[in-house]
């Protein structure tokens, strides 16, 4: 009788220790796998983010077809094509390295441009143009896609 | 019995719980590595598709470096602008924008673009680059840009400047200005192709044969069988049987061709090949003697390239014993073959049948070949007053034959001979001398001109007169 007894004791712990095992097993897995999950996706979608912009900077052109000086008012207006696969946004102008502030553009800043159209972009250059010299003109799109041209006044 | 089946139970319930756990922890890591393969297809796929961007960018970027478009000219005409621009690259260009700027000091105007939708070939010069109305400014001063789909911008200044160095192209290839007949010997393929480049594209100068008239050639020239047996000339002779030379008998000088008759004995004697496989006719004559040969014991055949055909029987003359005179003018065209030949058969059936062949001559009458080359080639309202006037030819591929150039000199009313032997690549000449008004012509023409049995074609890439004059 004693010994049955003890024997179904030792039977009861066991079932006992393999549930533990397997709660134990079931959550360490779980965190796991919640854990790998959120690591991949993480990763993930940073990567595709990343090659999602890398791939719409690839397909974005620009270029700087003329540039004109408005003596007058003392405008510059530089025209910019955008010859690339998508519409693009012009969203900074630097004469000189110097950044065109945003209240200084009359035109064409923040507007998107489709494929194969044209945009003219106004401002007061932050540099004063002197007639007969040359400066550098980078304009800048929303994705960062640059175009630079050297322009004499 | 019950204690031990409880225990029977358990051992194989506790078995079973590790069993699961396994499972279970199997079944995550599978999970894991499912998850973490989907992510590298994905990220394969996305890279995959970055590149093909990528690819198809570059190639864009390569095209819009083969693009380039030249304004020919830029002109009103009743108050309309006509741009007149050349496709001088390598890509179809599609032209999408028109700007009209004003750049003097004080511009009147603004800078204007105006959309423009127009599809330039290769090589292409096309008129009225223009879909849309624009105001006309002629004789102002305004820059004008053509812009293309592929990000690349021509510009030109109009008016027209004026020009320091002019590429005058070649314009026609339809003078005949020294008035010879034929105008033209030899063809062009493309004659376009000299009017643009250097390109890769050529035009194919091909020599004609202008051989004319019939000439008679001597293939066996009065053959009397005195010095070397069978005759070696125009290579050797055969005999068979009892054909010899013999000296009983002879019509010219000392000896001739003789058979021995006799009962059973044969034999033929026969020239070598004789190539007339371009005559028109085949003149052969030669003397000839039997003494007692009967019908078909003496037969003259001739040999097509295929067979013998019987042509005379010399033995059925009743006329023995003396010379008898043989002469045909072959015309039929079998026998114009480079392996045509005569024979001689004699076949006799006793003593005396004997026959004689002496001072045979066989004349073939054909058109001679003659490959010549003769082309023109002349410019029209040619700038001749600059101080530096040059003709340059670009070659490619030169056939064996060397390709002259002449030059017209208008006042001697002459061609100025072999100003130019063309090579491959470039060829360049000084022709101010020549280059006397708004007219110039140059000659293309082989280096052989006579006897010449080779038909050569030249290569030509482009020709045009580089003329300008030193800035001061």
């Amino acid at each position: 009788m004693s010994k049955s007894f003890f024997r179904d004791k030792r039977g009861v712990s066991e079932i006992v220790a393999s549930l533990i095992i397997l709660l134990i097993v079931s959550v360490a897995g779980s965190v796991l796998y919640a854990y790998s999950l959120s690591a991949f996706n993480s990763s993930g979608s940073s990567f595709l983010l990343q090659n999602n912009e890398r791939e719409e900077r690839a397909r974005e052109q620009l270029l700087i077809t003329t540039v004109w000086w408005n003596v007058s008012n003392d405008y510059l207006n530089i025209t910019i094509l955008n010859y690339g696969k998508i519409e693009l946004v012009i969203d900074a102008v630097y004469i000189d390295g110097g950044q065109v502030l945003a209240s200084a553009f009359t035109d064409g800043k923040g507007e998107t441009v489709a494929t194969q159209s044209l945009v003219s972009v106004k401002f007061t250059s932050p540099v004063s143009i002197v007639d007969g010299q040359n400066y550098e003109i980078v304009a800048v799109s929303e994705r960062g896609s640059r175009y630079v041209v050297y322009w004499e006044a | 019995m019950n204690g031990e089946a409880d225990m029977w139970f358990i051992g194989k319930l506790s078995r079973d719980k590790q069993g699961v756990g396994s499972i279970v922890g199997a079944v995550f890591m599978l999970l894991i590595l499912l998850t973490g393969f989907t992510h590298y297809i994905v990220n394969v796929n996305v890279t995959e598709i970055y590149n093909e961007v990528l690819q198809d960018m570059g190639e864009l970027d390569l095209k819009r470096n083969k693009e380039n478009i030249e304004f020919i000219s830029v002109t009103f005409n009743d108050d309309t602008l006509n741009i007149t621009a050349k496709n001088s690259g390598s890509y179809n260009t599609h032209l999408i924008w028109l700007g009209i700027f004003d750049e003097t000091s004080s511009p009147t105007t603004t800078q204007e673009y105006y959309k423009i939708d127009f599809y330039v070939n290769p090589a292409e010069t096309v008129a009225n680059i223009l879909n849309v109305t624009i105001p006309t400014f002629e004789g102002q001063e305004r820059v004008i840009q053509l812009v293309t789909e592929l990000g690349n911008t021509f510009t030109y200044s109009y008016p027209e400047e004026e020009n320091t160095s002019i590429y005058d192209f070649v314009d026609n290839n339809t003078s005949n200005i020294d008035e010879s007949d034929p105008s033209d010997k030899g063809t062009h393929v493309f004659f376009s192709a000299q009017k643009a480049g250097p390109d890769g594209i050529y035009d194919n100068l091909t020599e004609a044969n202008t051989g004319t008239g019939l000439t008679n050639t001597t293939l066996i020239n009065q053959e009397s069988f005195e010095d070397d047996w069978p005759p070696l000339l125009p290579s050797v002779w055969s005999a068979t049987g009892r054909w010899n030379k013999e000296s009983n008998e002879a019509y010219d000088e000392d000896n001739s061709a003789d058979f021995d008759g006799g009962n059973g004995q044969a034999g033929d004697l026969t020239t070598c090949d004789l190539d007339c496989s371009d005559a028109e006719a085949i003149y052969l004559d030669f003397w000839y003697r039997e003494n007692d040969a009967e019908a078909n014991e003496f037969l003259l055949k001739y040999f097509n390239g295929a067979d013998w055909n019987d042509i005379y029987d010399l033995g059925s003359s009743e006329s023995e014993d003396e010379w008898l005179h043989y002469q045909d003018k072959i015309t039929d065209s079998q026998y114009f073959k480079s392996t045509f030949k005569i024979r001689w058969t004699a076949d006799t059936n006793e003593n005396n049948d004997d026959c004689w062949v002496d001072f045979v001559t066989v004349k073939k009458e054909a058109s001679p070949i003659n490959y010549e080359l003769d082309l023109e080639a002349q410019w029209t309202s040619v700038d001749y007053d600059e101080d530096n006037e040059w003709l340059s030819i670009f070659c490619a591929e030169m056939g064996n034959e060397p390709l002259l150039v002449d030059v017209w000199n208008s006042s001697g009313n002459d061609w100025q001979e072999d100003v130019l032997t063309l090579s491959e690549g470039w060829n360049s000449i000084d022709v101010s001398s020549y280059l006397v008004s708004s007219t110039f012509t140059i000659r293309f023409r082989g280096g052989t001109e006579t006897a010449d049995t080779n038909q050569d074609t030249w290569e030509i890439d482009t020709t045009f007169l580089y003329l300008w004059t030193d800035e001061p």
